[in-house]
């Protein structure tokens, strides 16, 4: 299947679609993941994040997928 | 008032130029007026692939110049009734020769002749480009499936997006084989859509005939046993008549497991 020629590319459309200098996208994470530990048990190697096209390419949105511990969502209630 | 589209791609050789003239003729054949310009300017040959190139007289840099009038510029395709007319491109200047405000007065003059003004812009995104897209109100970006034509159409979206056009832009593929969207080197029709994440308005399969009618200087929309004719008049009809619907979305993948793969990434 042409699925690893599509992630492969969706990683090149990704990079080219960058709208943040890769200094900046490392002090974003930094501080998300600073401001998201004060209220989640997050996982912040695993933080990642990503600036895409919405549709009609009329604005961009920022995705972040950020783990939290789920053993330690649970010790915590 | 005329509908301004203009069809673009970034990469050259994707068929641009084969889509505005047969794009063109299918819909001059439903009876609506329709010219198409050739914005390649030195590089002309929309004309030769419609079958005019013999009756031009004047290109659209002599009318931007003022050195021919509309009449002389506009040759007008007999087969369709002369519902289809052409300017051609100029073979002999550069695209710097073409003065912005005189473009915009021509096209202002063809908005009251015709019903729809389709601009078939050279490859590359500089000036021959933003010449071409400047005055739009619609965009088709043309691409094929392969990587760098995915790569320069998803550029060119970008440079769409900060231009007047904005929600009008539309993605066509062009020259795609079905029969080889599941090996692992070819990229599949839904997965372009979705990656660009632009409307579909057409998937237009791999022909080694339009070649041939290319070089005839007869489109191949007159070819009603072609099934890539099919495909061009959908699309034709779909531009002319908003009722038929545009693929917003790639289709559903079938197994739960490509679901559930898909929500994930």
């Amino acid at each position: 299947m042409a699925s690893k020629l599509t992630d492969r590319l969706k990683r090149i459309l990704d990079e080219d679609r960058k709208v943040l200098s890769p200094k900046s996208e490392r002090d974003l994470r930094k501080k998300l993941a600073a401001v998201l530990s004060q209220y989640f048990p997050i996982d912040k190697r695993k933080l990642h994040i990503r600036i895409t096209r919405t549709q009609y390419q009329t604005a961009y949105e920022l995705i972040a997928d950020m783990p939290i511990k789920r053993s330690e969502l649970e010790k915590d209630q | 008032m005329a509908q301004i589209i203009v069809f673009t791609s970034g990469k050259g050789g994707v068929g641009k130029s084969t889509l505005v003239a047969n794009i063109g003729t299918s819909i001059a054949l439903h009876k609506r007026s329709v010219v198409v310009i050739d914005m390649d300017i030195g590089l002309r040959n929309l004309d030769m692939i419609i079958g005019l190139e013999r009756r031009v007289k004047s290109n659209i840099v002599d009318l931007t110049k003022g050195l021919s009038s509309l009449e002389e510029a506009l040759v007008y395709d007999k087969r369709t009734h002369n519902y289809l007319a052409l300017i051609a491109a100029s073979q002999s200047d550069l695209k710097k020769d073409v003065n912005l405000f005189k473009f915009h007065q021509v096209l202002t003059d063809l908005e009251t002749m015709f019903d729809y003004i389709i601009i078939d812009s050279p490859a590359g995104i500089e000036e021959g480009f933003n010449k071409s897209i400047f005055f739009a109100k619609k965009a088709i970006v043309v691409v094929n499936p392969e990587i760098s034509s995915i790569r320069d159409a998803d550029r060119v979206l970008a440079l769409l997006e900060n231009h007047r056009i904005k929600k009008d832009i539309f993605l066509i593929i062009n020259r795609y084989r079905k029969e080889l969207s599941r090996r692992s080197y070819y990229i599949t029709a839904p997965d372009i859509i979705n990656l660009l994440n632009v409307p579909c308005l057409g998937v237009i399969s791999e022909d080694e005939r339009v070649l041939r009618q290319n070089n005839s200087g007869v489109p191949f929309v007159y070819q009603s046993s072609f099934t890539v004719t099919n495909d061009i008049k959908l699309i034709a009809e779909k531009l002319i008549d908003k009722k038929k619907s545009i693929q917003e979305k790639a289709p559903a993948s079938k197994s739960i497991w490509e679901k559930m793969k898909n929500n994930a990434s």
